[in-house]
């Protein structure tokens, strides 16, 4: 493939966070990108044009944000795994189309390098601030799925499994990085023996319903002959805009909700570090969860019992993991760059104490500061 | 060079003003590091200027997977820039290896560590008209002093780097650090 | 519609949700009708169509792959499903609102890439759908449900715009003269590139009843005896000349 070295599978080379990205999406299958320039993302869109155009792939650079995510819809429907990349102030302006891909179960991968907001905030500097926004950001009951990544390395798995995912399950998969991660350089192993899930296009049932065994029902693309209807309106199994009808509406909505919560047990993957005895856990996602591992270790070696619980899917929220977690330890410390979203959300599922380090400053967490936070609990 | 195994971490920061090839440094290094068998963590910091604002190239350097990936102390601190002597030479006591360009560096007498002088960019405009390989004839300094890379991963590094109507006098101005760092009694 | 459109109508298909007298309906059969004089399969034909009564017009009735979008959208979905696949003829059909208003960027993006599909616009003059509020084409002093007492805006020259901003081929009829009408989508597809055509089409519910054409036939006479050629609108002011439609082609 041109404009690309072939490295061994198990060669170690340094790359960007956000270059990992782009290598992992040409490396699963994505044939087409759409997306508008917007720091700390915009090394993704650079790597994707040299990739897909050395490799007859579409890489489009459209007017704005509004555009790109529509575009990414339309070729996803034409057959094309597909992506966008961008930042806060993009991720804004794409949510109403967002709901649109969700709605009408259209595969796409969506890479958010969170900066530190709100509005244009501080471009450069890293943020965890959109983590309601996959969740809560469009109109309606949505039930998406968002993977966060903490090193380089994972920004090239976690793409993989984004791509994976959303062919698998029909719906809109966010890759919630950040700055840090996305900006920094570290060693990486570009695999290529990995397991690559296409959406199906063929089989029993209408692209909107009829569904096979497992909730998600057949994709065929437009030109395949399947007279497709789809449309952001309440449709039918078949595509038919059924505005009026209540049984309908609910019908859908519910399936959609079912199609990602009937499998958390395969979507939501957590890693548990040092929590055999812990008495004391960091339930941390993304880069902060660097800054909590090392924390964890900082505080066993001043004797106390600190373990981490991390998060690589955020959405759906690991219930089931938090609710665990809170029966195994005395207190949950959730270390994020933002005025404490996700603690908000993890208080719901357990009664322990669970205290927020919420850091909004444009740099990652130092672990000595959440050293001292958690010698300072009461 | 031979690697004892398991060495405890590094953490390297170099700083200057962008456009004096610091980030560059950084990646080569990190490079180096990956080409030694190592992990590494490679990040960099900009000023909100576009030009010629302050530039901070970060790494940590280590055996083992690297948890924290941002520089808490430094180690090793090369400077190219007053601004950012100031900012980050440690303050009384410390074991952090100072690097600094005297071209623009005037080092103070509290600052802790120990000192190193380079004089990078004059070697670098006397043996090559301009100033441009002054961050590799530093790496080439801090290599041969600090082991922080071996010599042979420096430079694959800097061939995989410079293009190559670069490269002789990317590995010429490696020697003449190395050769400085030697005469300055490593 | 002559029995040999229905190939094109979707099976069960209850019947259109326009209002009597809507010239949507026209321009549906116009679209057909030039689509019949292509060789081009059905399965190779995809509609794409924003929101409003205008994108209406393709889904479902259009028994092909129909892709109904988001307001003012239609043409950034369009661009990716027709790069990711060229071989789809690729035809968005959609409303004055959501193609100049809400979706103006994106038509004028799209001209200037020279994307390579026909663009239908269903000039209505105001927003249909929503209770027929002021739009960007409703004319000078044209009475809306937002502007009572008439517009005071100036309406967008679409057919200009689109030419000015890169397109091959632009024109604009009323669905008072379909053969014109249908005579221009036909060229509008046949020429590779961007290509344009506006479909004066009169909205009885919204527009009509507010501009004392409420009487269906009379705002068809009165919006086909404002429709003037180029050459006579050379002859005009401008004030005269923004009270009338010029139709015909236009061409780089
Ligand atoms: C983001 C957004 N804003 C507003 C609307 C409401 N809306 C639906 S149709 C429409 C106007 C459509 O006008 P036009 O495109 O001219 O089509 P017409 O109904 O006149 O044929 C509006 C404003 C919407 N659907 N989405
Ligand atoms: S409101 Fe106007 S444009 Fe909409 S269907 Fe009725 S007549 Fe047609
Ligand atoms: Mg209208």
């Amino acid at each position: 493939m041109a404009g690309r070295k072939r490295v061994a599978e198990t060669t170690e080379v340094l790359l960007q966070g956000n270059v990992a990205v782009a290598e992992a999406a040409i490396a699963v299958g994505c044939r087409f990108f759409g997306g508008y320039p917007i720091t700390p993302s915009s090394e993704i869109m650079v790597r994707m044009a040299e990739l897909l155009r050395a490799d007859d792939g579409v890489f489009i650079q459209m007017e704005d944000e509004l555009a790109s995510i529509c575009a990414v819809i339309g070729a996803s429907w034409s057959g094309a795994k597909s992506m966008t990349a961008t930042s806060g102030p993009g991720l804004s302006l794409m949510q109403e189309a967002l709901g649109y891909a969700y709605f009408t179960e259209t595969p796409l991968v969506l890479v958010d390098i969170q900066r530190a907001g709100p509005a244009t905030g501080q471009a450069t500097h890293v943020g965890q601030g959109d983590m309601m926004q996959f969740k809560y950001g469009s109109h309606g009951d949505v039930f998406p799925v968002a993977l966060v990544p903490w090193s380089v390395q994972e920004c090239y798995d976690l793409t993989i499994r984004a791509f994976n995912l959303s062919e698998k399950f029909r719906v809109p998969v966010f890759l919630a990085a950040d700055e840090a991660v996305g900006h920094l350089r570290e060693n990486v192993v570009l695999h290529r023996n990995f397991e690559v899930v296409d959406r199906i296009k063929e089989g029993a049932g209408d692209p909107f319903g009829s569904p096979l065994p497992d909730g998600v029902p057949i994709m065929p693309a437009f030109g395949d002959g399947g007279r497709l209807m789809v449309t952001g309106s309440t449709h039918d199994g078949r595509g038919f805009r059924k505005v009026d009808d209540p049984e309908i509406h609910d019908t859908l909505v519910t399936r959609l909700m079912r199609k990602t919560l009937d499998h958390v047990d395969e979507i939501v993957e957590v890693e548990e570090y040092m929590l055999d005895d812990a008495e004391i856990a960091f339930f941390a996602y993304g880069v902060s969860a660097r800054s909590a591992l090392a924390a964890a270790k900082r505080l066993r070696s001043k004797g106390v019992k600190a373990g981490l619980l991390r998060a690589l899917t955020i959405w759906p929220f690991p219930e089931k993991q938090v609710t665990q977690l809170g029966a195994r330890v005395k207190t949950i410390v959730v270390p994020e760059l933002n005025k404490g979203m996700i603690t908000g959300v993890a208080r719901g599922f357990t009664g322990t104490p669970v205290h927020a380090f919420a850091q909004t400053n444009g740099k990652i967490i130092e672990p000595d500061s959440l050293v001292k936070f958690v010698e300072g609990l009461p | 060079m031979n690697h004892a195994m398991n060495r405890s971490p590094v953490q390297v920061r170099i700083g200057g003003e962008a456009g004096q090839g610091v980030i560059l440094a950084g990646v080569m290094l990190a490079q180096a590091a990956i080409g030694d068998g190592r992990k590494v963590a490679q990040s960099a910091r900009y000023g909100a200027a576009v030009r010629g604002g302050e530039a901070t190239a970060d790494l940590v350097i280590s055996d083992t997977p690297i948890d924290y990936p941002h520089v808490e102390t430094p180690d090793i601190l090369v400077v190219f820039s007053q601004q950012t002597y100031d900012k980050f030479a440690p303050a009384g006591t410390g074991d952090t290896k100072v690097f600094y360009d005297p071209f623009f560096v005037t080092p103070s007498k509290t600052a802790g560590g120990s000192l190193w002088e380079i004089s990078a960019t004059e070697m670098a405009i006397e043996k090559f008209g301009k100033s441009t390989s002054s961050n590799l004839i530093v790496l080439g300094f801090i290599a041969q002093l600090t082991e922080v890379v071996s010599e042979e991963s420096l430079l694959a590094a800097i061939e995989q780097n410079l293009p190559s109507r670069h490269r002789a006098a990317g590995l010429e101005a490696l020697a003449m650090g190395k050769k400085a760092a030697v005469e300055a009694g490593a | 519609m002559t029995r040999d459109m229905n190939k094109y109508l979707r099976d069960g298909l209850p019947g259109t949700r326009f209002c009597p007298g809507c010239g949507h309906g026209i321009l549906m059969g116009a679209i057909l009708r030039a689509v019949d004089r292509l060789d081009v399969a059905l399965d190779d034909l995809l509609f794409v169509s924003g929101i409003g009564c205008a994108a209406w017009i393709p889904s479902p009735n259009i028994g092909t792959d129909t892709l109904h979008t988001l307001h003012g959208r239609a043409l950034a979905f369009a661009t990716g499903a027709k790069l990711a696949n060229p071989k789809l003829t690729t035809i968005v059909a959609s409303g004055d609102g959501d193609l100049t208003s809400i979706g103006g960027n994106h038509l004028i993006h799209s001209a200037r890439r020279n994307l390579d599909v026909t663009v239908i616009c269903a000039n209505n003059l105001i927003y249909g759908m929503t209770g027929g509020q002021t739009a960007s084409t409703t004319p000078v002093g044209a009475r809306t449900s937002t502007d009572p007492d008439g517009n005071n805006f100036r309406p967008f020259d679409i057919c200009n715009l689109v030419m000015a901003s890169g397109a091959r081929y632009a024109a604009r009829f009323p669905v008072t003269r379909p053969k014109q009408l249908i005579d221009a989508i036909e060229k509008a597809l046949r020429i590779e590139g961007f290509t344009f055509v506006e479909a004066v089409s009169p909205c009885p519910t919204q527009f009509g009843r507010r501009n004392s054409t409420a009487e269906i036939s009379a705002l068809y006479d009165s919006v086909d005896s404002q429709c003037i050629s180029r050459a006579e609108a050379q002859t005009m002011d401008e004030d005269e000349r923004l009270r009338h439609f010029v139709v015909g082609e236009f061409e780089p």
